[in-house]
């Protein structure tokens, strides 16, 4: 079943309900390089915490996560 | 005599089912946190193998890895724009990065779904003040370049690696349990020993493309009592890679997927 992914601001992480996605806990979360973002992802139906959120495909959110922000230079 | 499907490496007869399954990434997030720094075998010689398949290609993806600070770390990945494969030791700040002779990678289709299988050894040498050696293989071949990038990790250096972060496979620990440039594709059999294997040993292991259980010599792979750690992701389901020498069981971190699509 596809993943689908929701990129959101790290204020937002306490709302996050981590038995409906697929990260282990608010640990493992992966930030952007100024902690100012991260995302979460699930398969089927977009859980209720994450109503009105944009969802996005893998395409998508491997687009997002190759920009510089995201990544860390060698 | 040798049954369907079975392989031949220097006499042994191999069992073909051995291997079952390879770990899916989706290169997002997702990895396995081994729970265990390795510190004490990365400070003498060392080797670690793992296979690797994927269809991209993307800068400074790393295939295991994990950094303690900026004098500290240890990664192997995927480089630049040259799209080599590069393995980079910083010790107690000393640096070696050694890569490998020509383009490894396609620039939009990667190893284009084929597996390969990568080996790199780290040899300390006989004085302190000597650097270490440091080769990569792919497929039991020989790959290094003909020069370092950079050699100066001595011995007396690589001796002082100091980390308290666990290796990731399938990402870079940055620091802080904080996983980065997450490789997308499909990744088995990481096995890490405590001596830099010779070149024998090490194109036993490629056996001809099919992976087998390191946790007893065969043929000329004659190092099964120096395995440190082996994860075979042979598993299935859960969230346990199983370290085979019975040491540091790995974690399977925010969703990796087991695939039947294997090396062999």
């Amino acid at each position: 079943m596809d993943r689908k992914y929701v990129i959101l601001e790290s204020s937002e992480v306490s709302s996050v309900d981590f038995s409906k996605v697929l990260e282990d806990s608010s640990n493992t979360l992966r930030y952007n390089n100024n902690n100012t973002k991260t995302f979460v992802k699930y398969t089927g139906d977009q859980p209720d915490f994450l109503n009105g959120k944009t969802e996005l495909t893998y395409t998508e959110i491997i687009t997002e996560l190759a920009k510089s922000e995201w990544q860390l230079a060698e | 005599m040798l049954g369907l499907g079975n392989n031949l490496n220097g006499g042994a007869a191999l069992d073909a089912a051995y291997n079952q399954f390879a770990l899916s990434f989706d290169g997002t997030n997702d990895h396995v946190d081994t729970n265990a720094t390795f510190q004490s075998t990365f400070r003498n010689s060392f080797s670690v193998s793992c296979w690797q398949n994927t269809d991209n290609y993307t800068q400074t993806d790393t295939l295991w890895g994990a950094s303690a600070d900026g004098n500290n770390f240890i990664k192997l990945f995927q480089r630049g724009s040259g799209r080599k494969l590069c393995f980079q030791f910083k010790s107690a700040g000393s640096n070696s990065r050694q890569e490998t002779a020509s383009a490894e990678f396609d620039a939009t289709d990667g190893l284009d779904g084929a597996w390969v299988n990568w080996v790199v050894t780290a040899t300390k040498t006989g004085t302190e003040a000597e650097n270490i050696t440091v080769k990569i293989y792919k497929n039991g071949s020989d790959v290094t370049a003909g020069s370092a990038l950079t050699a100066g990790c001595t011995a007396e250096k690589q001796g002082g690696f100091t980390t308290d972060q666990n290796i990731y496979i399938g990402a870079f620990n940055a620091g802080s349990a904080t996983a980065s440039n997450l490789l997308p594709g499909l990744m088995d059999e990481w096995a890490l020993w405590s001596v830099a294997l010779d070149a024998d040993a090490v194109a036993a292991i490629y056996n001809s493309g099919v992976p087998f259980d390191l946790t007893a010599d065969n043929g000329n792979y004659d190092n099964s009592g120096s395995l440190v750690a082996f994860y075979g992701f042979n598993e299935g389901s859960g969230t346990t890679a199983t370290d085979a020498t019975g040491g540091s069981n790995g974690t399977l971190t925010n969703g990796p997927t087991y695939s039947t699509n294997i090396p062999g």
